[in-house]
């Protein structure tokens, strides 16, 4: 009988004393390890609270989201929980922080290109689209101050590059304090940990898309981390297909089309998860240059170019 | 003259219009987009895109410096390779 990544994961936890669950949540696999056994109630309590909260925040795909609402409302001023404003300051500081690689505007040039309900409702192939090259509205036209937020007119966001990310670094810390142990938080491959982690860290399977019902043989690179985040961002996830050309979810934003550049897969390990995701989307939009910038800025970094080749950046274990 | 003055302004806008749909088009590789792969690619400049931009003031009022260091987080080690994965880290 073929041996999943999931069997792969529940042996290795047994292996090394800890305690696996899993479930799907936010349009993707959720996954929950504890080094304490009898934690796991209070841990996935603590995650699922999270992550119902963030759902209802930040989802572009419910109506009755706080997301949906400020889409909707683009050029009045919008009232908006402190969750919410939490999670779209963080898009905006992304954005800064890359200057503008890494931009929550995209939202309406996502939904164009044919993404524009939770993906696996999206017909994986369909006809010719017209598109428009343009660049984003840009996120310096976001505004947020006392818990209101505006869009401007004929601008949506979309938080997909961020949220997720926040997700996991605050279920994660959520998780450790509700059960006094460690925890791994992984939402579809964006990782954090918290509290004490298991004597040999926590050992975890790179890949180009995080699927845990494909062979257990069928990954990259197995590596270590004990505190912080892991994320890690890939052209080969959240593809269709439309007129015969090959699309996916990593948008430019300086073009609304998405990413062409050389990298299918680029890892990065940071202090959290958010700014994990942040660098490794950057990454694979900024293209040629990414090595140079996320060495620049002290990242350890996997990059897998379009041939399956990886390039390693600082201290990212070579094997 | 104020004819002259028009005329010269509208070349500096169509200008500035063709630079930018030069920019998005090199950013895109439009030609290859639309003629290898079959999606019909309309070029319309975007006179307030301001994406790529990365010295400007956002809405909070933080100065943009560009991107952070790593923080504190420590390196990733290699695994033994014997003990397996309790977690895969792929795009989703």
């Amino acid at each position: 009988m073929m041996l999943t990544r999931r069997d792969e994961h529940a042996r290795a936890a047994r292996r090394l004393g800890l305690s696996v669950c899993d479930w799907p949540a936010l349009g993707t696999p959720a996954q929950l390890v504890v080094t304490a056994a009898d934690a796991m109630a209070d841990a996935r309590a603590a995650v699922e609270r999270v992550l119902r909260d963030i759902d209802l925040a930040a989802s572009r795909f419910r109506e009755d989201s706080e997301l949906s609402r400020l889409n909707t409302a683009a050029g009045s001023w919008v009232p908006v929980t402190p969750l919410f404003a939490r999670a779209l300051q963080v898009a905006v500081d992304a954005a800064r922080w890359t200057g503008g690689l890494v931009d929550p505007t995209v939202g309406e040039a996502l939904i164009r290109l044919g993404y524009d309900r939770t993906f696996a409702a999206v017909p994986a192939v369909a006809g010719p689209l017209r598109v428009r090259v343009s660049a984003a509205p840009g996120w310096q036209r976001i505004e947020l101050a006392d818990g209101r937020a505006r869009l401007p007119v004929g601008a949506r966001i979309d938080l997909g590059a961020t949220a997720k990310a926040l997700a996991a670094d605050l279920a994660a810390a959520a998780a450790a304090e509700a059960a006094g142990c460690g925890v791994l938080v992984s939402l579809g491959g964006d990782i954090a940990v918290a509290g004490e982690a298991p004597a040999g860290g926590w050992p975890i399977a790179i890949d180009d898309v995080t699927d845990l019902a494909l062979p257990a043989d069928e990954h990259g690179q197995v590596i270590v981390i004990r505190d912080g985040g892991l994320a890690t961002s890939s052209t080969r996830a959240r593809r269709w297909q439309r007129g015969g050309v090959e699309l996916h979810h990593l948008l430019d934003p300086r073009s609304g089309l998405p990413a062409r550049g050389p990298w299918r897969t680029v890892s990065v390990t940071a202090s959290t998860c958010v700014l994990a995701n942040t660098a490794s989307t950057a990454a694979v939009i900024l293209g040629a240059d990414a090595p140079g910038w996320l060495r620049d800025r002290g990242f350890h970094a996997r990059l897998v170019g379009a041939d399956g080749v990886p390039m390693y950046v600082n201290d990212w274990p070579r094997s | 003259m104020t004819d002259l003055h028009t005329r010269r302004a509208d070349v500096a806008d169509r200008a500035r219009a063709v630079e930018r749909v030069r920019t998005a088009s090199r950013v895109a590789g439009v030609g290859a987009v639309a003629a290898a792969v079959g999606l019909t690619v309309a070029l319309v400049p975007h006179a307030t895109g301001a994406a790529a931009s990365d010295s400007s003031t956002s809405s909070t009022g933080a100065s943009t410096t560009g991107a952070p260091s790593a923080g504190s987080g420590t390196a990733p080690s290699a695994s033994d390779g014997g003990g397996g994965s309790v977690a895969h880290s792929g795009g989703s």
